[in-house]
């Protein structure tokens, strides 16, 4: 299993206690696609925040590749995010003084195992596998929205993350940067990296793997794509 | 006399050994070097004040900065980078900023010393006309710049931890 979670609980302290994921729990393989629906203020945004490790659950464990990380440290979180989740936000995802290159280098520069050589020929190759190679100087204002978008998965390849995590990566875009980047992302998961995406689109979430649809917190319904490999459906079975 | 400051201890001395009374230079004018004390002071305390004053500023700056750059720390915290690793960036450019000031003071300082020497005062004991006598130090420099640095990087550590220890959540939540 690439990512478990077991009753996930997010509670919010205010003047009122809000719970945004209301026990949630789910299991997702190595390589598969999943897609995460429901309306506005459901709390899918929530658990995807959980899932990438961006945010601690109040009850419940995220187990990434077999480590549980609820009792990690905000130091030992960080560390855990910087090799296994590449995080890709819906707006104000890319560093606006740095170039295409450079913010794809930022993550490979943080874990520091590369020589600068190596960071820039792997960079250059995500950037071209992604349809880029002629856009690495320049900055993300002389980029369009789906080339920004590219950039940020790039990004968040960077380091060879085991899990992709994307919240709304289609919804700024226009339906032809929407189909790359569905693409792309199919691509990824057929690699073998597991990708989880939220989603307003239906039409996207019905091609994914395996649909998740959020309601109150808790999942309200599971449903699965046609195109589900056989070896995904094995390792998840009906969950 | 070969060392001035000494001049105490030979007045007591001498006046064991000969029986007058001897007075040294420091008692003779105990009054004038009682009011330098009182002149150091005040100066320590004003320039005091101007460094707590631009400490103030480079604190206000780096907030400024950090809250305008916080959709930035959210991507690189997001990202996976330590918590330090974005605090200490915002501390080296807040020591960039200062060492600029510094230069800036330093050749300002320098240039204020030379304008006071070419003053000259006519001296009612000798009959001469002297100029002022500017006692350079580059310990002066030295000084001056190291505690402006501190003081730049003290300034800028608390904004810059503040900004630094938000959540990437609550940034992004906080508005797109």
């Amino acid at each position: 299993m690439a990512l478990q979670v077991v009753g996930l609980v997010r509670r919010v302290q205010g003047v009122i206690s809000h719970t945004l994921v209301d026990g949630i729990d789910l299991s997702v393989a190595k390589g598969e696609f999943l897609a995460i629906t429901g309306p506005s203020g459901s709390g899918k945004s929530s658990l995807l925040y959980l899932l990438g490790l961006l945010d601690a659950p109040t009850e419940g464990e995220v187990i990434i590749c077999g480590q549980p990380t609820s009792k990690l440290s905000e130091t030992e979180r960080a560390d855990v995010r910087l090799t296994k989740c590449g995080f890709v936000f819906q707006f104000h995802f890319l560093l606006p003084e740095f170039t295409a290159l450079e913010n794809v280098l930022l993550p490979m520069r943080a874990y520091g195992r590369l020589s600068a050589k190596e960071m820039n020929e792997r960079a250059m190759m995500l950037l071209t596998s992604l349809g880029l190679a002629e856009q690495a100087a320049k900055r993300p204002n002389q980029l369009s929205g789906g080339q920004r978008q590219r950039v940020a998965l790039a990004r968040a390849l960077a380091n060879r993350p085991e899990i992709i995590v994307a919240d709304e990566p289609t919804g700024n875009l226009d339906t032809a940067s929407t189909e790359q980047v569905f693409g792309i992302l199919r691509d990824i998961a057929d690699n073998g990296q597991t990708v989880v995406v939220v989603t307003h689109d239906a039409a996207l979430a019905a091609r994914a793997d395996r649909r998740i649809h959020i309601v109150d917190g808790k999942i309200y319904e599971t449903s699965f794509g046609v195109d589900r490999k056989p070896e995904i459906a094995a390792a998840t079975g009906a969950v | 006399m070969n060392d001035p400051v000494a001049a105490q201890k030979v007045a007591t001395q001498v006046e064991a050994q000969i029986g007058y009374k001897s007075v040294s230079w420091q008692e003779a004018n105990a009054d004038l070097l009682s009011t330098f004390a009182t002149r150091d002071f005040i100066v320590l305390t004003v320039m005091g004040a101007m460094l707590l004053t631009s400490s103030f500023a480079t604190y206000n700056i780096i907030s400024t900065i950090t809250h305008e750059k916080r959709h930035d720390i959210a991507i690189m915290k997001s990202l996976g980078m330590r918590e330090y690793s974005v605090r200490r960036i915002f501390i080296i450019e807040s020591a960039m900023m200062g060492s600029v000031g510094i230069l800036f003071g330093w050749i300002l300082g320098y240039l204020l010393c030379y304008a006071w020497s070419q003053i000259t005062i006519f001296n009612p004991l000798t009959g001469a006309t002297v100029p002022l006598q500017i006692y350079y130090s580059p310990m002066h420099y030295i000084a001056s710049g190291a505690i402006s640095i501190l003081c730049c990087a003290v300034a800028a550590f608390f904004p810059a931890r503040k900004a630094t220890r938000v959540h990437p959540v609550e940034i992004i939540r906080g508005g797109s």
